[in-house]
């Protein structure tokens, strides 16, 4: 671990506080007075502050201060919060967001002038809602009020030799708080020399009133050093409640060492003085002559001692730091935080290395099995399976360290919705649920802007204007929800809204209108609303600022797509849409069916296969591309991969159908061979073959040979809309 | 042999640079992200010196605080408490629990470091 | 901590095992105070010391003290080195005033 990973960590967590602070202010805004959430914010600021102090970035630092500062006082109940300072914080959070960028990105150089100009409204901002009390400075440590007394001429000077005089009576109790004075001492001396040290014995009473655990000693100490008043006395800092502790500079008055004499130990000077001299702070004459004008002094009638003045370096320090106790019970703050302890954080690049590897083990495994197998040796048979099945585990367990919670990123879309919804002037709930299932990170991260595109658009075309809303009895709040649960291998995102649904009609008059369809054609309502995610479709009448970016449905489609997933949108009108988006699980790897057509191997995703069945003659006696067996009373449209893929090569003896599910729909592929389970790495095809329909990847068979793998949602889309055109002819 | 310290704070980040600088120092430092974490953590073994933030999840620090006393073991561990320069009434509670040693957030690295030095330079 | 209090007549011996700080402190000073008077002449052998902290050096100073009080004789003998070091950051040899055999560098 170096300085830049710790760096990175803290942009990373500065991120994730950002999260939380967005998060928590927007609920307060439906529940203005949770203390939780109060603390809760204050703790994210005062953490980013923290940081950022260590590592010096005093941009946020200051930043973050002004924000802390108005937090704290919400918490102690001076400010109320009111809608207007959630927004803001919010500003403020976004501001703390670029000030991080920013050192992240272009470390060293100034800040722009438009961002610094904005931070300091905001910053003025914040403070006007304190009420304008000027805050504290972003104060590293409290300077000790103290100038080091100076001297003045004309008074005899002791000390000859330039050495401070430290007088050390520390508190009985300091030992009990692990404090250590020879560890003091000790580190005194890391900063100079110390010529005398007499340790002062005389303070440990009787045997029975001695308490072993409390400290009774004291210390007069001759120090020399370049180090100044401050730095010494803060050798000191932790034991200074409680303790007496003097500093004399070097080149002190005479009549400052009486009165510390005289202070420390006032009914026994020569005691003291002795001690002095003996750490050649003053001559046994100086002593003397001293002790001798201040009794005189006392004994004149004004009779009074000497403002002891400068020479205390340590008695009346300003105002101690003060401490953060707010410390409301805090029981559940937030669970999520509470299984945090038990992560550990990995650089994504190292996992990626290791699933990389694990990849390459897989084939090598597969490859060792494969000779095994060819070898007719049971016992390296039965050796090359262990092999394999721990490469199985090792396989999952390392591809599980890579999933994530969904929640993470559901929770961003509570700011968007926010946002968008003062935008449009709709108001409008975000719900989440199933937040805590999990997917591969990289499925994560490319899954965000497909379902940002989504929430907008429900927000924009789904939710009603309210006086539509209320004409159709709906309440006057819109919902927008997110929801994700497994299924079958995959994970199932959907983004749902009660609002307007879809214009069957419309779609339809558009998609002939703009070509998608033939005029004519008969399709399935359901086909009909899914005409949305076809490439130039727009059905808003109006184009606003949301929607008019260019982003269509069709680009939503294909990036999913891209992810081996599906979309589909479910929508009744006058009630709401449901966009339902399928992902795998994970992009790296996948278990799938090995089938061979021809000359080629082909991998099935395992997780879609239904079952194998043998294509028995009569079936195959219908040479149309596509067709149906009777599969147990039931339809089943099948394809010929032969025919798909032009696949000349030899033929088996006799055909097998491999039966795949997705997303409700069966279908059944043609193949020459079927090869067993295999379990397999999946190499993104080149830009080359991007366009190649029904083919989503490739993989390397243990053999060597090339596979490529099935894009089952594909192909049975194929096949279904073949079906639809053709449905005629249904064989039995 | 060297000194063995524990670090309790929520933000990962300044652990980690705390937990760096020490262990550059010759320290061992083990982290917790908060009371409870910390507790867990200690588990009898011995510990120099503990480093506390006040405000954290689960556990706050002056809890934590209060645990520590009670346990034999560790009921004069020095402490330092990191906090933040703000109301000035509510160091009281932590200077009735023991706590003697504060450090005002943000500080510096080579400050932590000096701190840490002066209590256990035994 | 151990602490083995051996002695026959008027000599007795303490051998301290281990740390002498603060959470050994109760226990210590009873043990000192119940050895200082069964024996007139005292030896505390702290070779084993693994750790000393201002509480053993205040017992120790005590114990020295306490002896001179009562007439008696009190010895530290077979200093550990942290002892050493302990006695010269506080530059409390010379009040003990046992040999000391100070460890070639």
């Amino acid at each position: 671990m170096n300085l830049d990973e710790v760096l990175a960590t803290f942009f990373v967590e500065c991120k994730e506080l950002r999260g939380e602070i967005e998060n928590l202010l927007l609920h307060l805004e439906s529940a203005p007075d949770d203390a939780d959430a109060i603390n809760g914010l204050f703790r994210a600021a005062h953490t980013i502050k923290g940081s950022a102090g260590l590592f010096g970035l005093e941009d946020v630092v200051a930043f973050t201060h002004a924000m802390e500062s108005l937090l704290d006082a919400v918490r102690g109940g001076q400010v109320p919060v009111d809608g207007e300072m959630i927004a803001l914080l919010l500003e403020s959070c976004d501001h703390v967001g670029d000030l991080a960028d920013h050192a992240e990105l272009r470390a060293g150089e100034s800040l722009e002038h438009s961002v610094q100009t904005r931070g300091e409204g905001l910053k003025q901002r914040l403070r006007a809602y304190i009420g304008g009390k000027p805050t504290a400075g972003t104060a590293v440590s409290v300077k000790p009020a103290m100038p080091d007394s100076d001297q003045r001429s004309g008074e005899p000077v002791g000390n000859g030799n330039g050495d401070w005089h430290l007088s050390l009576r520390f508190d009985k109790e300091i030992l009990k708080n692990g404090m250590e004075p020879l560890s003091f001492i000790r580190y005194l001396a890391t900063m100079g020399t110390i010529n005398h040290l007499v340790t002062l014995l005389d303070g440990i009473p009787e045997i029975d009133d001695m308490d072993p655990e409390c400290c009774y000693l004291g210390f007069e100490i001759s120090f020399n050093t370049d180090a100044d008043k401050d730095t010494i006395a803060n050798v000191f800092e932790f034991a200074r409640e409680g303790s007496v502790i003097r500093i004399l500079p070097p080149h002190s008055k005479i009549s400052d060492y009486l009165e510390l004499i005289q202070t420390l130990d006032p009914d026994n000077h020569i005691r003291l003085g002795e001690m002095l001299t003996a750490c050649g702070a003053m001559t046994a004459v100086e002593l003397e002559e001293g002790l001798r004008t201040q009794r005189e002094r006392e004994e004149r009638p004004e009779g009074r001692r000497e403002p002891l003045g400068e020479i205390l370096a340590e008695q009346r320090l300003a105002p101690k730091e003060t401490v953060d106790a707010a410390l409301a019970k805090q029981k559940e703050m937030r669970e999520s935080k509470a299984r945090e302890i038990q992560y550990i954080r990995v650089q994504a690049d190292k996992l990626d290395h290791l699933i990389n590897l694990v990849g390459e083990l897989v084939i090598a495994g597969a490859s060792a099995h494969l000779l095994a197998r060819q070898s007719r040796q049971t016992r390296v048979q039965e050796a090359t399976s262990l092999v394999s099945s721990l490469v199985e585990d090792i396989r999952d367990s390392a591809l599980r360290l890579r999933m994530v919670e969904i929640g993470e990123t559901f929770n961003r879309f509570r700011r968007v919705v926010h946002d968008v919804s003062q935008e449009l002037g709709k108001a409008i709930d975000l719900e989440i649920s199933g937040a805590e299932t999990e997917l591969d990170k990289t499925v994560v991260e490319k899954i965000s802007d497909p379902i940002m595109h989504l929430v907008r658009n429900a927000m924009d075309h789904g939710i009603e204007p309210l006086e539509v809303r209320r004409a159709r009895g709906k309440p006057d709040k819109g919902t927008v929800r997110l929801n994700a649960y497994h299924d079958s291998g995959m994970i199932v995102i959907e983004v749902a809204d009660d609002g307007g649904g879809l214009n069957r009609e419309r779609i339809y008059a558009k998609a002939i209108e703009r070509g998608v369809i033939a005029p004519g054609q008969t399709l399935t309502d359901n086909e009909i609303v899914n005409l949305i995610f076809e490439p130039g479709f727009s059905t808003s009448e109006h184009v606003t600022n949301l929607s008019g970016r260019g982003v269509g449905m069709d680009v939503v489609k294909r990036n999913i797509t891209a992810l081996r997933g599906s979309v589909e949108i479910a929508s009744r009108e006058g009630e709401g849409s449901k966009v339902c988006i399928r992902l795998p699980l994970t992009l790296a790897i996948i278990d799938g069916f090995l089938v061979r057509v021809g000359d080629t191997f082909f991998v099935v995703p395992l997780d879609m296969v239904v079952e194998c069945i043998e294509l028995r003659g009569q079936e195959t006696s219908v040479s149309c591309e596509s067709s149906y067996i009777n599969l147990r009373d039931e339809a089943l449209p099948y394809l010929r991969l032969r025919d798909i893929f032009r696949e000349q090569g030899r033929r088996g003896r006799r055909e097998n159908i491999v039966v795949v599910q997705h997303a409700g729909n069966k279908a059944g592929l043609v193949v020459d061979e079927l090869q067993g389970e295999f379990q397999t790495v999946i190499k993104p095809l080149g830009k080359v073959f991007s366009r190649l329909q029904g083919i989503s990847g490739s993989t390397i068979l243990g053999s060597g040979e090339v596979a490529l793998i099935l894009d089952v949602p594909g192909l049975i889309h194929r096949t279904l809309s073949r079906m639809e055109k053709a449905p005629g002819q249904l064989s039995h | 042999m060297s000194k063995t310290i524990l670090i309790v704070d929520d933000s990962l980040s300044l652990r980690q640079l705390v937990s760096l600088t020490l262990k550059r120092a010759g320290y061992d430092v083990i982290e917790a992200c908060d009371g409870k974490d910390a507790l867990s953590k200690l588990g009898g073994s011995k510990i120099d010196l503990i480093v506390s933030d006040v405000n954290m999840p689960n556990m706050d620090g002056l809890t934590f605080l209060k645990e520590l006393k009670q346990r034999k073991e560790y009921r004069f561990t020095p402490v330092i408490m990191l906090t933040t320069e703000s109301a000035e009434d509510k160091m009281k509670e932590g200077q009735q629990s023991g706590a003697r040693a504060w450090m005002v957030k943000p500080f510096k690295p080579e400050q932590m470091l000096a701190a840490v030095n002066k209590l256990t330079m035994g | 901590m151990d602490i083995r209090i051996t002695g026959s007549g008027k000599k007795g011996s303490i051998v301290i095992d281990g740390d002498m700080n603060i959470y050994n402190a109760v226990d210590l000073k009873e043990s000192f105070v119940g050895a200082l008077r069964t024996y007139e002449e005292l030896e505390v052998n702290l070779a084993a010391v693994t750790q000393i902290d201002t509480t053993g050096i205040q017992l120790l100073v005590l114990l020295k003290r306490e002896a001179g009080k009562l007439g008696r004789v009190l010895r530290l003998t077979n200093h550990s080195s942290v002892t050493l070091q302990a006695f010269d950051t506080y530059h409390i040899t010379a009040f003990f005033g046992d040999p000391v055999v100070i460890p070639s560098e």
